[in-house]
């Protein structure tokens, strides 16, 4: 068994990052918490610039920037985040935990020889977190607390084996120990600074003048004790939710909203090695009513891009009503998807699916009924003889009969100039008869003689003559 | 087989298809189509390395176009006659003429 390797992915700007993911807000923002008077717990750049800080109090805000817009923390929203973080995560590694509030635990030991060693997989975690919306900061360590430690003191660092990790450790302060107020002030007294000092400390005078709860966290955090974690369990059923920044009614703006859950259910599908099949964007509106928007899939598909365009394609032909205060995104139809073997060469499957793809854009904006394929019937009739079929369908070549490239619609009846049909001049009979009798059962029966005939340009058409009675000449196809 | 309905949409499919680069060849019979229409076809047509092939009406041969190629197709069944009204490098060369495209079974 591979050794276990721990990366903590903590997201420090979580607080402001629910309220900003879905769309930018339009005045600065900023995020307050607190009771009867509120301070500020995080705010944007443009807040930041005007001089805005965590821990300022809200009128000190007001102060500074009249048009901060200041929204209550919303830790319910937060933990939602995480969650969905946590779902996403599942990609890259099956064990993965939440360290709430705002950090991830996941086990990367095993998954490094598929992403290419450490490097390679952090710069991929943080990239797509980035495109998720989320500013990350990751640090990797032999123990879960340890990389938890070295991520929240925006260490970027990935140490693989204890002796580093315990000279890391040693060099941080003590203010990432979980523990209460008045600990943190004896230690202060007492000149102790960093997690090496302390640890250097008798550990019965420790553990009897702070509690075992410190000393277990110093030994958890070395690796002196099993530190195990409870593994976060996927739902059964993909659903997500993201609160807009104000009520959005333009299609792009909810498009931008939707991508971040798109990615959402990618990292959720290739975490199952599942493709959707069914897709559902639900748009909450002002006025309490939604709007759903359906896309089917014929193959089942984990590409975000194609998923996002053919959202595109189906929003564009929806009309909105109003506007949208909130988006959630489900997935009712799962399909596995079969495993792919890289190849240097295209293979045929790979160019089935590029071949549906593109059916599906064009059925999502044109509507399914507008494109399909073709395919031969048995039939003699030669305006029964295809069909409309799926794309992609398959037929079985007919019998090698004498067609014309253009069939006309509907048979055009000729003039007669003394016996004989003319169009654009005499008609001359270069070949024929061919006799076509079929159809008595359905009550579209035909009874006619086939022709091919050629007038004085060169022109040359398929046509017939009526066996009933009336005898007359019919134009029915085109050769050239 | 694609029943767009309208002008937009015909040229909208034709460009996907093209870019696509998953079906040999996209043949169109688009209404009508502008400079700017051509030119988006073509560069969707070079992405993805498609033979795309559209139909106008026999009277826009005069009338000038962007598309590296055209050809006029005329002639009987028995002797068919392509014409090549614009090509790549190269000066015009005289018209094709094809045999049968069939043979018939007896003259009569």
């Amino acid at each position: 068994m591979p050794k276990m390797l721990w990366l903590c992915l903590s997201l420090p700007r979580l607080p402001i990052e629910v309220f900003q993911r879905a769309g930018a807000s339009h005045d600065p923002l900023a995020v307050i918490g607190g009771g009867n008077a509120p301070l500020i717990v995080a705010c944007d750049e443009r807040a930041a610039a005007a001089g805005i800080r965590s821990g300022m109090s809200m009128s000190a805000a007001y102060a500074l920037l009249p048009e901060l817009n200041a929204r209550m923390r919303d830790t319910g929203a937060e933990l939602d985040s995480l969650r969905a973080t946590a779902l996403w995560a599942l990609q890259f590694t099956s064990q993965v935990s939440m360290r709430a509030p705002d950090a991830l635990l996941l086990e990367i030991g095993a998954s490094l020889k598929l992403f290419g060693g450490i490097d390679a997989l952090c710069e991929r975690i943080n990239a797509s977190a980035s495109q998720l919306g989320f500013d990350t900061l990751s640090a990797v360590a032999p123990t879960p607390l340890g990389a938890y430690w070295l991520a929240r003191c925006a260490l970027g660092i990935s140490v693989e084996n204890r002796e580093t990790l315990r000279h890391h450790l040693n060099r941080l302060p003590v203010s990432c120990l979980d523990t209460g107020a008045r600990v943190f002030e004896s230690l202060e007294r007492m000149g102790i600074r960093t997690i090496g000092q302390l640890a250097q400390l008798p550990r019965d005078a420790l553990a009897r003048r702070f509690g075992q709860h410190l000393l277990d966290q110093l030994d958890r955090g070395f690796g002196n004790r099993p530190d195990p974690q409870t593994p976060f369990t996927p739902p059964s059923r993909f659903s997500a939710r993201l609160v807009l920044p104000s009520p959005v009614g333009e299609a792009e703006a909810l498009l931008f909203a939707a991508h971040r859950l798109v990615l959402q259910l990618t990292g959720y599908l290739s975490a199952n090695n599942a493709g959707v099949m069914q897709l559902r964007l639900i748009l909450e509106n002002e006025d309490g009513s939604s709007t759903g928007v359906t896309v089917a899939l014929s193959i089942p598909s984990r590409d975000p891009k194609h998923l996002l365009n053919l959202l595109r394609e189906r929003l564009s032909q929806t009309a909105l009503t109003g506007r949208s205060e909130a988006i959630r995104l489900e997935a009712p139809g799962i399909a596995q998807l079969a495993p792919r073997n890289f190849s240097f060469l295209p293979d045929a499957g790979h160019a089935r699916e590029e071949r549906a793809t593109l059916v599906e854009k064009l059925r999502a904006r044109l509507g399914n009924e507008a494109v399909h394929g073709l395919s031969l019937f048995p039939d003699a009739r030669p305006e029964f003889a295809w069909h409309e079929a799926e794309p992609g369908m398959n037929t079985r070549p007919g019998p090698a009969l004498l067609r014309p490239a253009w069939l006309l619609t509907r048979p055009r009846r000729l003039k007669l100039h003394g016996k004989r049909p003319c169009l654009d001049g005499q008609l001359r009979i270069v070949d024929g008869p061919e006799r076509i009798e079929s159809g008595w059962w359905d009550g579209r029966d035909v009874m006619r003689d086939y022709f091919i005939a050629r007038n004085d340009s060169g022109a040359t058409f398929w046509i017939y003559r009526e066996r009933a009675s009336s005898g007359e000449w019919f134009l029915h196809g085109i050769f050239s | 087989m694609i029943r767009a309905a309208g002008n937009t949409d015909t040229l909208w499919s034709m460009e996907q298809a093209l870019r696509s680069g998953t079906c040999s060849a996209v043949l169109g019979w688009p209404a009508t189509m502008t400079e700017q229409a051509i030119r988006r076809l073509q560069l969707a047509t070079e992405t993805g390395r498609t033979l795309g092939v559209y139909f106008t009406q026999p009277g826009a041969a005069v009338r000038t176009s962007p598309v590296p190629y055209r050809l006029r197709i005329g002639g009987s069944i028995d002797n068919i006659r392509v014409e090549v009204l614009k090509r790549r490098g190269g000066g015009l060369t005289a018209p094709l003429c094809l045999g049968p495209a069939y043979q018939p079974r007896h003259q009569s």
